[in-house]
């Protein structure tokens, strides 16, 4: 009896988070048309539904039905399964994402994360990796020589702020002293690690900028040098799994933020959930307000940036507040 | 009985089409002057982001709706043709514009007459070009149309019958639609003018009425002495030119073609005065002249010296116009175009030319359309069809770059429309990696025979095809060919209407680099300055639309003056602007001149030498970057503009960043000049009263019969200008813009020929991008300000 409740509630608990990330990807774009207009003076979309509440639903609908284009000369299996992969592997890693403490159910105590695995970040450092072969091997096989250009910077991108990002964690793991993302949430009662490990925190935000493709980094798909990048031949419903990939991996990447370095649902006056959210969509509105101010950089500058800026300083953050926590400060 | 989804009213249907008709991505696809009203469309006044159309595709394969805006020209058919059928179902075509509606005011060789003879059109937007809120009509009218007329269930589900994306015909000249600009069966009424011959009337007394000769020349101090040294040293192989009537404008010389090179070297190199820049070089068909000339041809060239602000006319008969004469290219290497150019057009041959390929029209055309005797109007000429797009597959990469393509080269081919081209030009990329190898480039897909279009449209009619020689910069441009005119037969300007023409000139140069600001920092990637940019530069259209009724393509000017005299209200709406948009640029350049990401991005990208700058024929804030202090309003002053207090700014390096400020310091003086117009602008005749070759001031023709009956002359038959030629430069936001008119002592030119500053500005690009990443190549096109019919004509 206990085993099949178990089942539910975690089918349950996958159904409300697949929703909750999908339903926020959709209107994460949504926001993001209107915070540009905002932002460009003019208003953004208004006209279907109210405020343009609607404009998601249409844009889904209308992708959903449209013709799926597969070139002649692509590796047709690679190219079907490649835009999955990108959309998938951002949706998985919610699944080590903790909400709240916990709530008793029945008299059963039920943990808010679908899995509150004891390994969560090396999970999601994983997930992240993984994404990088959608966006390869997707341009790669279109056979196409922007989207081969896209997909070459993507890759070399990805992988070089991944290892940034990797090690701007490991002070967040020292303090710690867990890879759970529970844990570490638990372990920021008091003090959110933004404020105890700044460093760090500027590091995993450029990074997580670099991860998600976002301006300035947005190399991959730079419309103006590269026309639509490494999804130039995808059409239909398969370039929206690429598009709705990048909006869950926004919000992916808020919740982490949150997580990691906000103190996750921890807050004073509002109920926890109300501080989790906020917390998680400030990272993607953050994000929203860098492409409409920032300039893209040169690929070179990308590679400089990481290699030669980020990841040594996040070597040398990590030797300090190990240095730090074995002094006892 | 019915099957599912075939009733009169299925609600799949309609919520299908909801979803479909909401979100109408448009593919970015532009070919001409009506892409930027479309573009305009995005920006803050007009909002097309309200309808969820802001979505800009770059893929055709993610697009729902190609926008056709602007001329469908025959050799850019065949990739937009290619490019629709690589959009994914369901797709809709609107066409915007005259020009791809009907080829509109282009009835020319190159332009396709209507896009529906390739593309099945669903909307059409009338105006040339359409405004903002056309483009909108336009959308809604597609929208309904989504809404009334599709049944897609069916066709999603993948059964027969139902109907989505609109119509799937193009129609075909003679059985479903007439090119005819007469309408159909009206073919027996004879069409005004023809390439070879001008429009005559039955007893028109334009041939018998007597005109005054063209003002002559009188040699200065430097202009003998030349003339003297050359005679020294060249005797008759250089001579000052004896035909009457002279040339007024500059000192002419007849050259012997065998000798042209070394004439040419040492004008450039060893004459008392030296002349650095080849400004122009074109050729004339002289078979139809009314006297015949004695020679079939004759090439044009016109050098300018910077050191001395002078120029000189060179000019080289030929005995047919098969003949070949020897290459500059060895003196000036910007020779190339030109002489490809003048080669296809007139079919002269330039003996030892690097690359003596077809520079404007299609690999395979027939003929050369400048001579007398070509057919110039498309609607003589067979119909361009379906058949000839797919007959017409563009050229392999490696055929444009030429011998400097290697085996293993990964070739990209950047364009012919490409976000970063800004209008349609192919350059060809040889890759290493990033990084760019070589760089070819293959120009043409923007011609609109604007040229041949002069030698048939009377001396006023021709006005409005200016306004589109640089789309972005409308009066300007009327600007250089009146001057040019008006240097020919010698009309007096008023200084209202001097003063007039400066002010809305450098409106046009302040809503030109406006454009040029924003359109740069989107190619760096920053999406937002655009739309500041448009919010201001609304404001100046305001002010132009207030004052001559036009937004892009006013038409303005006219020979001797202007179309009518400043509206009411004219100068609150100036001095308005006057106030606001000092504290706009310095957001500008709070915002973007400070982003260290912006320096990083520009600092010491794509530069380029003074003196390599000017040999290139490098003209406009692009030679100013570059360290050189020529600028012809103050070098050379025409019109009213030696009245005015204003600054050259200039910079060093010639490099993107220099490119750049150089603009943003051009909005300020322009600004000045603006200022100082509105402050001193005088009283009295906004029209010369040399009711000879000008209008009368239309309140006159309202009073007395005289001047109605001049009016009815000049604008029906038209002027007729005495025989001659002149050129007249003048410096339009993009370079110097200079028009070399020559007349037969008709009411049209015998020939008009356009000296863009684009054709030689781009034909430098290779030296500033060569060796670059392909990020900086952007940046470099971005930053160069370059304009398609500005380039092709």
């Amino acid at each position: 009896m206990d085993m099949l409740l178990g089942v539910v509630v975690m089918l349950v608990k996958m159904a409300v988070v697949l929703g909750v990330a999908l339903g926020l990807a959709a209107y994460m774009i949504l926001l993001e048309r209107k915070l540009l207009g905002r932002f460009q003076v003019r208003y953004g979309p208004n006209r279907v539904g109210y405020f343009g509440l609607l404009q998601p639903l249409a844009d889904g609908l209308k992708m959903l039905l449209k013709e799926d284009i597969i070139p002649d000369g692509v590796d047709r299996r690679i190219f079907l399964v490649a835009p999955a992969v990108v959309a998938g592997t951002a949706l998985a890693a919610f699944a080590v994402v903790p909400f709240g403490d916990g709530l008793t159910l029945f008299g059963h105590r039920v943990p808010q994360v679908v899995v509150d695995s004891n390994v969560g970040l090396l999970l999601v450092l994983a997930l992240s990796s993984l994404a990088v072969y959608g966006l390869a091997l997707g341009a790669w096989t279109s056979d196409n020589k922007y989207s081969l250009l896209g997909g070459i910077r993507g890759a070399a991108q990805m992988i070089s702020y991944e290892l940034a990002l990797g090690l701007s964690l490991v002070p967040v793991v020292m303090h710690a002293r867990s890879l759970s993302l529970s844990d570490i949430v638990a372990a920021q009662a008091g003090l959110p690690f933004a404020l105890l490990e700044p460093v760090a925190f500027v590091i995993f935000i450029i990074g997580s900028l670099a991860e998600t493709k976002r301006v300035p980094f947005d190399l991959p798909e730079a419309e103006n040098e590269l026309q639509a990048g490494f999804h130039t031949e995808y059409s239909g419903m398969r370039f929206a799994l690429f598009f709705v990939g990048e909006y869950v991996n926004m919000v992916l990447l808020g919740a982490v933020t949150a997580i990691f370095f906000l103190g996750g649902w921890h807050g004073p006056f509002l109920p926890p959930i109300v501080w989790l959210a906020l917390k998680v969509l400030a990272v993607p509105v953050f994000l929203i307000w860098t492409r409409a101010s920032l300039p893209r950089l040169r690929y070179d500058q990308l590679m400089a940036l990481g290699w030669k800026v980020l990841i040594p300083l996040a070597l040398l953050n990590i030797l300090v507040t190990g240095a730090l926590l074995a002094a006892g400060v | 009985m019915t099957g599912f989804g075939e009733g009169l009213f299925n609600p799949t249907d309609a919520v299908i089409n909801w979803a479909r008709k909401n979100s109408l991505w448009p593919f970015f696809f532009g070919l001409s002057c009506c892409f930027v009203e479309e573009a305009t469309a995005w920006g803050p006044r007009y909002d097309i982001a309200r309808f969820g159309s802001e979505v800009f595709r770059g893929s055709p394969r993610q697009a729902d709706v190609l926008i056709v805006s602007g001329t469908m020209f025959q050799k850019i058919a065949p990739v937009a043709l290619r490019l629709y059928e690589q959009m994914s179902d369901p797709k809709w075509v609107i066409s915007m514009g005259s020009c791809s509606n009907s080829g509109g005011m282009y009835d020319v060789y190159s332009v396709v007459q209507g896009s529906d003879q390739i593309l099945p059109i669903d909307v059409y937007i009338p105006g040339c070009p359409p405004r903002p809120e056309a483009v909108f009509e336009g959308l809604m009218l597609l929208q309904k149309k989504i809404a009334a007329g599709e049944k897609p269930t069916r066709p999603v589900l993948h059964l027969p019958g139902g109907s989505q994306g609109g119509r799937e015909d193009f129609l075909v000249d003679g059985a479903t639609k007439c090119r005819d600009t007469r309408g159909p069966g009206y073919a027996g009424i004879p069409i005004r003018g023809t390439a070879a011959t001008e429009p005559r009337f039955a007893g028109s007394r334009a041939e018998v009425m007597w005109t005054p000769p063209v003002p002559g020349l009188v040699l200065t101090a430097g202009q003998e002495t030349l003339a003297a040294d050359l005679a020294a040293v060249f005797g008759d192989d250089a001579r000052l030119t004896d035909t009457v009537p002279t040339p007024g404008d500059m000192p002419t010389y007849v050259v012997a073609p065998a000798r042209l090179p070394e004439v040419l070297a040492y004008l450039k190199e060893k004459a008392p005065t030296r002349f650095e820049r080849l400004e122009d070089l074109t050729a004339l068909d002289e078979t139809a002249r009314r006297v015949p000339a004695g020679h079939e041809a004759t090439v044009v060239y016109t050098l300018t010296s910077m050191s001395a602000a002078t120029m000189v006319r060179l000019t080289c008969p030929l005995p047919s116009r098969d003949s070949s004469l020897p290459t500059a290219t060895g003196v000036w290497s910007c020779a190339n175009w030109y002489e490809r150019e003048a080669a296809e057009m007139f079919g002269l041959r330039f003996d030892g030319h690097p690359d003596p390929r077809r520079l404007l029209t299609h690999r395979d055309w027939i003929g050369h359309p400048l001579r007398k005797d070509y057919e110039g109007r498309a609607t003589s000429r067979p119909a361009f069809t379906r058949a000839d797009c797919e007959r017409l597959e563009p050229v392999d990469a490696a055929e444009i770059l030429g011998r400097r393509a290697a085996a293993g080269d990964y070739l990209l081919n950047f364009g012919p429309h490409h976000y970063a081209t800004h209008g349609i030009i192919r350059y060809v990329l040889a890759m290493r990696g990033e990084r760019v190898k070589a760089m070819g480039i293959d120009i043409g897909y923007h011609h609109r025979g604007v040229e041949k279009i002069g030698e048939r449209q009377t001396w006023h009619q021709f006005i409005p095809y200016t306004d589109r020689v640089d789309y972005l910069s409308g009066i300007a441009n009327n600007l250089s060919y009146v001057t040019a005119v008006e240097q020919l037969a010698g009309i007096a300007v008023p200084p209202r209407a001097a003063y007039a023409r400066v002010m809305l000139s450098e409106l046009f140069r302040l809503s030109n680099h406006l454009m040029y600001f924003g359109t740069f920092l989107q190619d760096l990637g920053m999406m937002s300055p655009i739309f500041y940019a448009l919010r201001e530069r609304e404001m100046v259209l305001d002010i132009i639309e207030t004052i001559t009724g036009g937004r892009l393509h006013p038409a303005w000017l006219r020979l001797g003056g202007l179309a009518a005299d400043l509206p009411e209200g004219w100068k609150e709406q100036v001095d308005a602007f006057v106030k606001i948009f000092p504290g706009r640029l310095k957001e500008y350049h709070a915002g973007v001149t400070r982003n260290p990401i912006v320096r990083a991005r520009t600092k010491g990208v794509g530069g380029i030498s003074g003196a390599t700058a000017i040999d290139w024929g490098i003209t406009g804030p692009n030679l100013r970057a570059a360290g050189v202090a020529w600028d012809r309003r103050k070098a050379m002053p025409y019109g009213a503009y030696a009245d005015f207090d204003f600054d050259v700014p200039t910079r060093e390096h010639g490099d993107c960043y220099d490119r750049y400020l150089v603009r943003m310091d051009e909005m300020a003086q322009s600004l000045r000049i603006i200022e100082q117009a509105a402050a001193r602008m005088p009283g009295g005749r906004y029209l010369s009263d040399d009711a000879r070759y000008c209008l009368p001031q239309k309140d006159a023709t309202l009073r007395d019969i005289e001047s109605l009956i001049h009016h009815f002359v000049n604008v029906t038959r038209g002027p007729r200008l005495p025989a001659g030629m002149a050129y007249a430069a003048t410096e339009a936001p993009r370079g110097e813009q200079g028009y070399c008119v020559v007349s037969d002592g008709g009411c049209h030119a015998y020939r008009m020929r356009i000296r863009t500053p684009g054709f030689a500005n781009v034909q430098a690009l290779p030296l500033m991008i060569e060796g670059l990443s392909i990020a900086d190549c952007v940046a470099v096109l971005a930053s160069y300000d370059y304009i398609l019919p500005d380039i092709d004509r």
